[in-house]
């Protein structure tokens, strides 16, 4: 009788540990008969959108419904309220919404959320095998201080020209400016007086009303990478260096066409000028391509259908070719396992090329694995003739530069807009004192002066 | 496994020798109770308690119906009263700007230099009347192009359209606002972004929110209240995003109708804000559509639920609704997949409304096969008890017959002992009755059969018996004498004053020593002794 009750005990133990055991080896991750939801943010507008909002469906229909995990897109804004929006869940801010399990995150901004604690490490759900997938140095600028991968590479930009090439065309022949001259930022100044000059003696009756040439979306990166390509740098202890020789080349090569016209002074995108006509070209990021669209909407609603080409980032004379890396990346929350478990698994069906490619073919944003950027670029995977253009030239600049990847460091979001309004307003403040100097002395005499102390009073900005 | 063969002979004997007795009592145990369980199944089936899957996913559909049906009613309420009344207060600021400029409202299109100022003028009183209304967008068209010498002109109207990029987030609406449609010279003074979709005209060509509306108020001479309008959703003309536009029409003093202006709900609103709330249902989702005929027309309807449960395109046609016999409403989209759910309507319009015939339900389904997985899920679950108190059945008639017996077939093993007095007690208190009669009957002795005595008086058993007397000690000696003279075991315990074990246990030693197996046989040979007349 004893034997037998022994004997039952027995099996049953062995029955227990047959039945667990086979949990000990396996991470925790999701279920199919309990899927779980991540909520989703991102920054696509328009197209990017539509190209976004497919990929998740396709996502939660195939890969999400044989694991258990959905994909719920709980908000899509501008790149800056969504970083805003972040800033105010690691601040603790009163109204700040939940955060969300996965978001689109600038590394700046993932420096934030990660001292707070709230962001999940990415390693641990990828081998090494599957991280050597990724551009090396895409996966570097993901790494936050404590060397952990937090702001995961799905796509990247690197800021480009964009010509507005039949406009440019239309004043080349008149003017033999040509397109060798958009190669250096001081050609481009150059370019961008004589066009300011060129619009403004087409109505002679009204001075001073040439048109602008030039703008940079971002200022900040502008010279940023400008002192990058002098051999300098513009961030000295985690603040702003405008006291080089070098920095004084970049405030020329702008401040001259700002002041006296040809440099757009504007707190926007430069596809916004672009649609109107009143730019001929631009840096901007890479994924800003289809923001610009195919043609001119005048004031009186007539159209012209226009033809834009893809230049690589322009380089001071004398410089090195160097152009900035730049781009979000996607973060996880710090959840629970199963939520962890799930949003690598999604990162890892979205920057497969097969999806990356889809991704970046109708945005305009770079692949971020090695075989998708050395196999995929060269073919003519864009429905977009603007896209197709802008891969032909991000290859040519793959090969050819070097990049440049912005520090991170707290307050690196809030001194890089400051930089970009504190020069708008010191520049656009010049351009009046200019125009109104011009009454009284030459235009030589009158720049120079107001040159002088633009730079003073931006050089002392807090 | 030695038993169960034991059970098998047991059951083929039984054909031939008849059930034993544990099988019979197993037998009517299993009988017994598979009958109590199928009357209860009977029960079950009566009640309709396999039907209660249904009944609880439809009271469970029917309370998150009944909620969402009662946001969207008071939602899309609130936008229309506020829709009416920006169009009331645009149409006057509208009015008394053309008379500050010295035209008629009617001569609107006579000067298009004068519509981006117009428009600019309104800019606030739009930004203010998106900042209070649960909307993604705001938009005014006025009846007028800025270049009516276009080819396309009759199609292009002059147009501020701003959306709220996050309506449902609660924070600095300046952030989030984006400029749609409107000239590009209003969006830098103000310093509000555009779209990449950015328009400088609104593409009227299809566009019933501004036609439509506008028709209807030139046709109907009802007020404001009873013109607002709400489109089915549709992705403005170089977009990307569907939404449901509510537009109401910009009526002069005079009755001239100078455009229209209202609402945008983007599908990203009505997900945020009316997705099912499904942690039971993964599949379910929420649509809000236009009712015509026994039909809702998909192509109009905004959804809601996770995304990846959006069931069709939106562009293709139309679901049929019909009737479930699981007491659901059943949608099909023709060649497509069948859904199950209930809706509702949901009155957009007040009853004297110029579009009073136009019908909205808000429907909660989820595909079909779905359901009936969920719920079949349950029944399953239900027969597999059923099941499983059917081996608990058997399992107990095994036990149960086997305990019951055992004692009875014990107490028949006992009479096959030769003393009945050494049986134990089995507790049974007929087969403890049973024994002691037997044994009593015992005690007495029967007498041996006449005719078989003779041949045995001359067996040498007998004389082997005889000769055997002279082994026993001499208290067996006294206790056989007594036996000899007719005495009872009793009788002879009382005579000697002895116990009655000690007469069982010199018993015990007679039979031995005589080599008898039972008082009776020894009585039998104590008679034949008697006959023989032998001298001991």
């Amino acid at each position: 009788m004893f034997k037998r009750r022994k004997r039952a005990v027995c099996l049953a133990l062995c029955l227990s540990l047959i039945a667990v055991l086979p949990g000990c080896g396996q991470k925790t991750g999701p279920d199919p008969k309990h899927p779980v939801t991540l909520e989703v943010w991102h920054n696509f507008g328009g197209q990017m959108q539509a190209t976004m909002d497919g990929l998740v469906d396709t996502f939660n229909l195939t890969v999400g419904k044989e694991k258990g995990i959905v994909l719920n897109v709980t908000s899509v804004s501008g790149s800056a309220a969504l970083q805003e929006k972040l800033t105010m869940i690691a601040n603790g801010d009163p109204g700040a919404p939940e955060m969300p399990d996965l978001t689109t995150c600038y590394p700046a901004t993932a420096v934030l959320l990660q001292e707070k604690d709230l962001l999940a490490p990415l390693d641990e759900q990828f081998t090494q095998e599957e991280l050597s997938l990724y551009l090396p140095r895409f996966l570097e600028e993901g790494r936050l201080s404590d060397g952990k991968l937090y702001v995961f590479p799905f796509a990247k930009s690197t800021e480009v020209l964009f010509v507005n090439q039949t406009l440019f065309d239309r004043f080349a022949s008149e003017t033999g400016v040509t397109m060798n001259s958009l190669s250096t930022f001081e050609g481009i100044a150059k370019a961008a007086l004589r066009y300011y000059e060129w619009t403004d003696a087409q109505t002679p009756d009204l001075p001073n009303d040439g048109k602008d040439f030039y703008t940079a979306d971002s200022a900040f990166n502008l010279a940023q990478v400008g002192m990058r390509q002098m051999g300098g740098s513009l961030l000295k202890n985690e603040s702003l260096d405008l006291s080089s020789p070098e920095f004084q080349r970049i405030w020329d090569a702008i401040c001259e066409p700002a002041v006296k016209g040809g440099y757009a002074l504007y707190d926007g995108y430069s596809s916004d000028l672009s649609k109107t006509g009143e730019i001929v070209c631009s840096t901007g990021s890479t994924a800003g391509i289809l923001f610009y669209g195919t043609e001119i909407t005048y004031p009186d609603n007539t159209t012209e259908r226009v033809e834009y080409s893809v230049l690589p980032f322009p380089v001071f004379q004398g410089g090195q070719k160097i152009a900035i890396q730049r781009g979000s990346g996607i973060v996880a929350a710090k959840t629970t396992p199963e939520k962890e478990r799930a949003a690598a698994i999604f990162l890892k069906w979205f920057t497969d090329p097969e999806q990356n490619m889809k991704f970046i073919a109708s945005t305009g944003y770079l692949p971020v694995t090695n075989e998708a950027f050395e196999n995929s670029m060269e073919q003519e995977i864009a429905d977009n003739e603007n896209i197709q253009k802008l891969f032909r030239t991000a290859v040519e600049v793959h090969a050819a530069y070097d990049f440049y990847i912005p520090p991170v460091f707290d307050g690196f979001n809030s001194l890089s807009s400051n930089y970009g309004k504190d020069l708008l307003t010191c520049l656009q403040r010049a351009r009046e004192q200019y125009l109104a100097l011009l009454e009284t002395e030459s235009p030589e005499d009158a720049y120079s002066r107001v040159s002088r102390e633009a730079l003073e009073a931006f050089r002392q900005q807090p | 496994m030695q038993k169960i063969r034991a059970y098998r002979e047991a059951i083929r004997q039984a054909g031939q020798d008849g059930l034993s007795l544990r099988l019979r009592l197993f037998g009517f145990l299993f009988l017994f109770l598979n009958a109590i369980m199928l009357g209860v199944l009977v029960m079950l089936f009566a009640t309709g308690v396999f039907q209660t899957g249904f009944r609880e996913h439809r009271s469970l559909l029917q309370n998150e119906l009944s909620h969402l049906s009662q946001a969207v009613y008071q939602n899309y309420g609130e936008i229309s009263v506020r829709c009416v009344a920006l169009a009331e207060s645009l149409s006057s600021s509208l009015e008394r700007r053309c008379r500050e400029q010295g035209i008629r409202p009617s001569h609107l299109q006579d000067s298009p230099q004068l519509l981006e100022e117009l428009l600019s003028g309104e800019l606030s009183s739009l930004t203010g009347a998106l900042e209070k209304a649960k909307s993604s967008g705001v938009f005014l068209v006025l009846d007028a192009t800025v270049n009516p010498d276009l080819p396309d002109a009759r199609f292009s109207r002059a147009c501020l359209y701003l959306k709220n990029m996050e309506p449902n987030i609660v924070s600095g609406l300046d952030a989030n606002l984006r400029y749609l449609i409107g000239p590009m010279k209003i969006a830098r003074g103000r310093g509000i972004q555009t779209l990449p979709q950015w328009r400088m005209e609104m593409d009227i060509s299809s566009a019933p929110y501004f036609s439509g509306t506008v028709g209807t108020a030139r046709q109907e001479k009802l007020p404001t209240s009873r013109l607002y309008f709400w489109s089915p959703a549709t992705v403005l003309p170089g977009g990307s995003e569907r939404a449901m536009l509510c537009s109401a029409p910009l009526i002069a003093s005079d009755g001239t109708v100078m455009g229209v202006c209202g609402f945008e709900v983007s599908e990203m609103l009505f997900k945020l804000a009316y997705a099912p709330d499904s942690d039971s249902h993964e599949q379910l989702f929420c649509m809000l559509s236009p009712e015509k005929e026994g039909q809702f027309h998909v192509s109009g309807a905004l959804f809601a639920g996770r995304s990846a449960t959006r069931p069709f395109a939106p562009d293709n046609g139309f679901l049929m609704i019909g009737q479930d016999p699981s007491a659901f409403s059943s949608y099909r989209q023709p060649e497509g997949e069948l859904y199950a759910g209930l809706h509702r309507e949901i009155m957009l319009y007040p009853k004297d409304s110029a579009y009073q015939g136009e019908r909205w339900a808000l429907a909660l389904m989820m595909p079909r096969r779905v359901l009936a997985q969920h719920v079949s899920a349950r029944t399953h679950a239900l027969l597999l008890w059923l099941f499983l108190l059917m081996g608990l059945d058997i399992l107990l008639s095994f036990v149960i017959s086997r305990r019951y017996i055992r004692p009875v077939l014990v107490a028949l093993e006992s009479l096959k002992q030769p003393d009945l007095a050494s049986a134990s007690k089995t507790r049974i208190p007929e087969i403890d009755d049973l024994l002691e009669f037997l044994q009593s009957q015992d005690e007495r002795g029967a007498p041996p059969p006449q005719q078989e005595s003779a041949p045995l008086l001359r067996s040498s058993l007998y004389q082997e018996f005889t000769k055997n007397i002279g082994t026993l000690s001499a208290a067996e000696r006294s206790v056989f004498d007594l036996y000899m003279k007719g005495y009872t075991a009793r009788e002879i315990a009382d005579v000697l004053c002895l116990s009655i074990n000690t007469i069982k246990t010199h018993n015990r030693r007679i039979y031995s020593k005589l080599n008898v197996t039972s008082r009776k046989e020894l009585m039998i040979y104590i008679q034949m002794m008697g006959e023989a007349k032998a001298d001991i």
